[in-house]
């Protein structure tokens, strides 16, 4: 399958800040999360995709063209911006009306597809009638994920749209999305809430400080993630015994040994050598092991990890 | 048996996700007239909200009260001169009634005759033109008084006895004298007050001000309140985006200045200033080419600084008010220079600038679209390849 976003060495700085650290990825058709904390780099990238920003350097193509001032490649593109801006002195038939026009939806059909956005987004029709000023959070996202729906984009850039969402809420954007994603959109979501990222998204692009530290499908990033550091519960009798004789053999980038209940926390250097000297090193050792325990493989604990 | 009971009605379905229009069935054909549409509507809808426009109205009664303040009524100046005639036919009474008491109708005949006179007066009376010399503007007012006086002398002749007349002339006499010495006290002149007002502090200040002000925050505001990306990431480019919210901000601003005029020259009509009727059509083909050059410059010193109003009063210390003013050609960079030469078309406008020469109506107009064009071009240019996000922003 062929690449709808395709990063090559992309930097953008803003003055001597970096948002973006030559960064190369690719993204294919589908769901794909971006993932990772504030200042990662995220809105920058984003804002390069739907064009409102330009790369300081390197090159950032979407459906193989470069966004910056494209009106062909805009009409491709939805885009559901972060916060809770919106025009405030209007109604959202209103503002989606306008925007409509400016998308170029035929006049005729304009009410009639601003109306069915409004219904697909779950926007109560009691809401319609009061200002987007006195709306409330959820009920702005809706009206801007509308927006971004209006003029059928094939890729749909979300820039943490469950923000401000009740549960109820978030379960029918992500079904929505889904639905989309089944009728050919590509989405691309970024997110802090990363347990629906998890279930909702194909593929996964962890960036921090600027780089992308990991980017593929869930099941690449967990295969990567075994040649990273990797914690360890151990339930042993003699916790410092053990912890000192790893680290003698280089094994451990670092361990806690838990005050209440004495479980050892092993922060492993490399996971894939570890585990082949792992037998070894515990006779050695001498040390009785009552339990062992790897943390869980959640996307949670892998953007964890490599953002830490 | 409880008979069996027939269904409620039918609640009203919620809306179903996935209920809009199949995918693949939108022709959307974007361009500069549908953008142009769109956000037209959401310029004026944006304005017309109950407390935009309530503001809005306060802000235009805020000038056309100031006039209504500052430009005395034809009517006041008259008074002013003749003073109130019940006050003389007291006076006059208190004189008469050392002759002996005055008859109740003989004070009622008395009284009709001053003040059938003063409103005689007050209505005939013209006011001197705008650009008559001083000298002959006081002797035209001395005629006028002059005519009062003898008509009312005319009058009281065949209304009193003889030796009441003679208390009425030497009455009459202090009277006219006291009356002529006001026409030398310098006196606001309405005319003048208004033309002021309306030309060099509304015309070559509040407006250009309005104006930067207004266009300048077309894209700042919407930069400030993060919804500047719903427009920037629509099918039109950069430059279509400029042009039709110059358009449409600028067309919103050009109705609500006419309306501000509107209510100007109405209130000018309400206090008597003379001659509105042969301004009015100059001073409106004016403001209708400055607005959009004042507007032009506005975006364009929007895009180029958050702090466009400060900008926008360098421009007019250096470039108005000093560039304008030096006597070469260079002085033609000055829009208020072409708008003065425009205005110079026009007698009762053009004895405010004292101009050399009153160069053709076109020549001015010219000048202010080429101003525009140039304005907008610049602004266009800049956005076509600056960044205007809310990250590059805090970078600068």
């Amino acid at each position: 399958m062929s690449a709808i976003i395709q990063a090559v060495e992309l930097s953008r700085w803003y003055g001597i800040v970096m948002g973006l650290n030559n960064v190369s990825f690719e993204v294919e058709a589908g769901l794909t999360g971006l993932v990772g904390p504030n200042g990662a780099g995220k809105s920058t990238l984003i804002s390069i995709i739907t064009g409102q920003l330009q790369p300081s350097s390197g090159v950032l193509t979407v459906f193989g063209e470069k966004p910056w001032n494209n009106p062909s490649l805009l009409r491709r593109i939805g885009y559901c911006p972060e916060g809770e801006a919106v025009a405030s002195e209007l109604r959202p038939l209103e503002w989606l009306r306008g925007l409509a026009f400016v998308s170029g939806i035929p006049a005729g059909e304009i009410e009639s597809r601003c109306e069915a956005m409004l219904d697909r987004v779950r926007l109560p029709r009691e809401a319609w009638r009061k200002r987007l000023g006195q709306y409330s959070k959820g009920m702005k996202q809706r009206v801007k994920l509308a927006q971004g729906l209006l003029h059928e984009p094939e890729l749909l850039v979300l820039d943490e749209p469950m923000n401000g969402l009740d549960p109820m809420g978030r379960q029918e954007i992500a079904t929505m999305l889904k639905d989309l994603a089944a009728q050919g959109v590509s989405v691309v979501i970024s997110s802090h809430i990363l347990a629906e990222l998890e279930s909702l998204c194909k593929s996964i692009v962890v960036l921090n400080w600027g780089r992308v530290l990991a980017s593929g499908g869930q099941k690449e990033i967990r295969s990567d993630i075994k040649n990273w550091s990797e914690e360890l519960a151990v339930e042993c009798d003699e916790p410092e015994k053990l912890a000192r004789c790893l680290f003698d053999a280089g094994a451990l980038a670092g361990f806690d040994i838990d005050p209440d209940n004495g479980v050892l926390h092993l922060r492993v250097k490399d996971a894939g050598n570890f585990y082949t000297q792992w037998t070894e090193l515990l006779l050695r050792s001498g040390v009785t092991v009552q339990g062992i325990r790897s943390q869980s493989r959640s996307l949670k604990n892998i953007f964890d990890k490599v953002t830490a | 048996m409880t008979p069996p009971t027939s269904p409620p009605p039918p609640t009203a379905i919620p809306p179903v996700i996935g209920s809009a229009p199949p995918r693949g069935t939108l022709v959307a054909a974007p361009g500069l007239l549908a953008a142009l549409r769109g956000v037209w509507l959401l310029t004026w809808r944006r304005h017309c909200t109950a407390r935009s426009l309530t503001w809005t109205l306060v802000a235009m009664l805020g000038l056309p009260f100031v006039v209504y303040v500052s430009a005395v009524s034809h009517q006041s100046v008259v008074q002013q001169i003749l003073g109130y005639p019940e006050v003389d036919a007291r006076r006059l009474f208190y004189r008469m009634n050392r002759l002996g008491p005055l008859a109740p109708q003989d004070r009622a005949t008395i009284n009709s005759i001053f003040t059938n006179e003063y409103h005689r007066s007050v209505e005939a009376w013209k006011p001197p033109a705008t650009n008559a010399p001083v000298v002959e503007g006081m002797a035209g007012q001395l005629d006028q008084l002059s005519e009062w006086n003898r008509r009312l002398i005319s009058r009281m002749e065949d209304a009193v006895t003889p030796a009441q007349f003679r208390v009425f002339e030497q009455f009459q006499s202090r009277s006219y004298g006291e009356k002529a010495r006001t026409l030398n006290r310098p006196r606001w002149n309405p005319s003048d007050a208004f033309y002021n007002l309306l030309v060099q502090f509304y015309f070559f200040l509040v407006l250009p001000m309005v104006c930067a002000r207004s266009c300048g925050a077309i894209f700042r505001d919407e930069l400030q309140a993060e919804t500047l990306g719903f427009l920037l990431t629509r099918p039109v480019s950069r430059a279509a985006l400029v042009i039709v919210k110059y358009i449409s901000q600028t067309a919103w601003l050009s109705l609500l200045l006419l309306a501000q005029t509107a209510l100007l020259f109405l209130t000018g009509g309400i206090r008597g200033v003379p001659h509105l009727g042969g301004v009015a059509p100059i001073f409106v083909l004016g403001q209708f080419f400055a607005v959009p050059a004042w507007s032009a410059l506005g975006l364009l010193l929007g895009l180029i600084s958050n702090r466009y109003i400060a900008l926008a009063l360098v421009y007019g210390f250096v470039v108005e008010l000093g560039i304008g003013r030096i006597p070469t050609n260079i002085n033609t960079l000055s829009l208020m220079r072409h708008l003065k030469d425009l205005f110079a078309n026009n007698a009762d406008l053009a004895k405010l600038f004292d101009p050399a020469t009153t160069p053709a109506i076109w020549t001015p107009l010219a000048a202010m679209v080429i101003g525009t064009a140039v304005f907008l071009g610049l602004a266009v240019l800049l956005f076509m390849f600056r960044e205007y996000h809310v990250n590059a922003e805090m970078q600068r």
